[in-house]
């Protein structure tokens, strides 16, 4: 993302700050993919994802509303059965 | 995020643990904290007991050893001494490591041999139906305490400093990213590290005792927990029924494989002379 | 082994622990227990000259368990012990057979039942040795009778152990363990040395379990690009646990079939004076040090009496002596337990045989068995 500093060094303050701002923004698409067949249903996912992107349906969790995703993770790190994973995607392949 | 599949045997999984079971969280943590520490995969040897705990290594692509019930540490002993590029993690349960294994535990921590020890702590034996364990509370139920646990428990952590553990740190599956360093640290470490994790058991732990479901366990450990930096000045009466987390303990002492190697450096000058 | 003098005057103890070195054993772990403690004390002295490891463990269960860790680096282990020892370490005995572990277990057998004699001989393990643990499982077990066949005997103990991946347990007893006597020092070079045999396969295809048509699978150690899995569970050639019958069956009978199929070349025993004999005496350990002389002394006072001398008990030299069976009628067997051995004995030749026991903590003397060979009527 900072492909280089000197870009950099002519900007005031301001619209500095501005950029930083969408760059983030835009660049914080994530995308949660949750395998059905490994998901047992244990909540821990849905209870701790701090910006409720995930929700259940018959016992098995699923992806409610992916534009929240901040890409924290959590979702993933508590799954204890590998059912879920939290990929970034970059502008390229963007669907 | 985190390629785990770099250190599975993902042809091995699903696993078989319960539904929010916490091994698979403690599981994760141990990967990402070897990860972290850059060991190579050929030099590290998984090494388990016997519970649910201990079918970790089935799963992991690293040199594993699915031992006897309570004897992880007195095998991973005998390994370490004869190759000691390995880099030795013993994955057990509080049963395996605290009840048949208490013996070899203790000894472990006072001779400082060099391993890393996760043990999974889910105050109760799971793999063989939910009887009480030597961390169950007391007045806990468990299928051989129906009126209760008579017996107080354990405080592991406690217990391995006692014993002589160099580094011992607590944490629980709540507190999972903070495991990481954890472990990693105790990966590290030059001796005897003793990594405690408090694990929900929704089906033999939660359920007898009317606890609610994994949620509901990690709820209450992250309402019960109290990281050791606040505990340090937390009064006594408040933090009575607490559990302090964090790095316990951490202090250097002699790990055993080098001054068993100077000792031997030693005779051997003289035997040859 | 520099300097060594050609002869010297040693203890049953003292030969097993150099014999031990001189096979290539470099990790011994165990717990003091009267009568094998030397064994211990002199390997903790020996083992770090050679680059080796000895470590006291916190008991036996843990000794039995870090030797089979270390024999899975890749290093020759050993423990040694006496029966209250021998019996705790009996569970992870069961895991080597099991795992396919290569290591050597001396039970120097002192007076039992429980804590019994310590400090006195007995042959009361002699079952204990075949079916102490638990499950049908490969096992060998040795037994000399003097510090020389000590010498020798550890060697081949460790041979077997290597060769065909199994526990193998060298019996002895008070006596042999600590009766002083002049060695004339074996060459290192007289004997031959087996070492397990490593696999050719590279990591990705490597079986540690492999059904190979010598049934016995080649090695891998752990730390070298391996990566494999151990269990005590039921497994399948890959080393993962399984509960699938057909693979189940084929583990079982493929681990018993390592010892049974290689019978001739392990079983072991000399046969003396028994061309035309009316009396053999089966003895093996201590009690045919006494057996020797009072065949001999029978033998003067015109009795033909020979000797049939067990050095391997399991697997159970059956065939040869139902062979002998067929020229000599009466069978003595004298032992320090109360048949053991005896049974096993009348199971081959399909008769009675004339039992000479003793449980006191004695060693049965010349002159006991000698009485027994007067007699039998011939």
């Amino acid at each position: 993302m900072l492909r280089s500093i000197e870009q950099w060094q002519h900007l005031d303050d301001t619209s500095f700050v501005s950029i930083i701002y969408t760059m983030v923004v835009k660049a914080r698409k994530f995308k949660v993919t949750i395998d059905k067949n490994w998901c047992k249903g244990c909540l821990l996912c849905v209870a701790l994802c701090p910006k409720n992107v995930l929700a259940m349906q018959r016992n098995k969790a699923y992806v409610a509303d992916a534009e929240a995703c901040t890409g924290c993770q959590l979702c993933e790190i508590y799954c204890p059965d590998f059912a879920i994973s939290v990929s970034k995607i970059s502008e390229k392949n963007d669907e | 995020m985190f390629n785990y599949d770099k250190y599975l045997r993902t042809d091995k999984l699903p696993h078989i643990w319960c539904t929010g079971c916490g091994c698979g969280i403690v599981l994760k943590s141990m990967l990402r904290a070897i990860e972290r520490s850059k060991i190579p995969q050929d030099d590290i040897a998984v090494v388990s007991g016997i519970g649910c705990s201990s079918r970790t290594p089935g799963y992991l692509d690293f040199n594993t050893l699915h031992t006897t019930h309570g004897r992880a540490i007195a095998f991973a002993t005998g390994l370490k001494l004869a190759k000691q590029k390995l880099k030795v993690i013993v994955v057990t349960g509080d049963g395996d490591a605290t009840a048949i294994g208490g013996n070899h535990f203790i000894h472990a921590a006072r001779r400082n041999l060099d391993m890393t020890v996760v043990i999974y702590n889910n105050y109760i034996y799971g793999m063989t139906g939910g009887q009480v364990s030597p961390t169950t509370p007391a007045g806990k139920r468990g299928s051989t305490a129906p009126y209760g646990n008579v017996e107080p428990a354990f405080d592991i952590s406690r217990l391995a400093i006692a014993a002589g553990a160099p580094f011992v740190a607590r944490s629980t599956c709540y507190h999972a990213v903070q495991l990481d360093k954890y472990i990693c640290r105790g990966i590290k470490k030059k001796g005897f590290s003793v990594i405690e994790v408090l694990s929900p058991c929704p089906t033999y732990y939660a359920r007898p005792n009317r606890l609610g479901n994994v949620v509901d366990m990690m709820e209450w450990y992250k309402n019960n927990s109290l990281q050791i930096e606040v505990a340090r000045h937390t009064p006594e009466e408040e933090k009575k029924d607490k559990i302090t987390i964090g790095i316990l303990h951490d202090t250097e002492r002699p790990e055993f494989c080098e001054v068993y190697q100077q000792l031997s450096a030693q005779a051997k000058k003289k035997y040859v002379e | 082994m520099t300097n060594k003098p050609n002869a010297k005057l040693m203890t049953g103890n003292e030969a097993c622990a150099e014999a031990a070195l001189v096979a290539g054993m470099r990790f011994f772990a165990g717990y003091p227990i009267t009568p094998s403690t030397e064994i211990a004390e002199l390997l903790s002295r020996r083992l770090p000259q050679l680059d080796g490891t000895f470590i006291q463990m916190e008991d036996e269960i843990a000794s039995m368990a870090a030797i089979i860790g270390a024999s899975l680096a890749g290093v020759k282990s050993m423990t040694a012990t006496s029966g209250p020892g021998f019996s705790l370490m009996q569970e992870n005995i069961g895991y080597a057979a099991m795992a396919e572990v290569p290591c050597v277990i001396v039970n120097v057998q002192r007076g039992g039942p429980s804590t019994g004699l310590p400090t006195l001989p007995s042959q009361g393990d002699v079952m204990q040795a075949r079916w102490g643990t638990h499950g049908d499982h490969p096992v060998i077990v040795v037994a000399p009778s003097t510090v020389r066949e000590t010498y020798d005997w550890t060697i081949k103990a460790f041979n077997f152990a290597e060769k065909y991946r199994v526990p193998v347990i060298l019996l002895l007893d008070e006596i042999v363990a600590h009766i002083s006597e002049k060695i004339v020092y074996p060459k290192d070079e007289e004997f031959e040395l087996v070492s397990r045999k490593i696999t050719e396969k590279d990591p990705a295809s490597y079986l540690p379990y492999e059904n190979t048509d010598s049934d016995i699978p080649p090695f891998a150690e752990f730390g070298v690009g391996y990566r494999y899995h151990v269990t005590g569970l039921s497994h399948d050639e890959t080393g993962f646990p399984t509960n699938n019958p057909e693979k189940v069956d084929k583990l079982n009978r493929r681990l018993n079939r390592k010892i049974e199929r290689y019978r001739s070349e392990i079983i072991h025993y000399e046969e003396s004076f028994l061309d035309e004999a009316d009396i053999c005496v089966v003895a093996y350990g201590s009690a045919a040090r006494s057996a020797y002389r009072a065949a001999s002394d029978a033998r003067k006072l015109g009795y033909k009496v020979g000797i049939f001398h067990i050095f391997v008990l399991w697997p159970f030299p059956y065939e040869a002596l139902s062979q002998i069976a067929r020229r000599v009628k009466f069978f003595i067997a004298p032992e320090m337990n109360l048949g053991q051995i005896a049974h096993e004995i009348s199971c081959a030749i399909k008769r009675e045989v004339i039992k000479v026991n003793r449980v006191d903590g004695g060693l049965i003397t010349p002159n006991e068995i000698l009485e027994k060979i007067k007699n039998v009527q011939l």
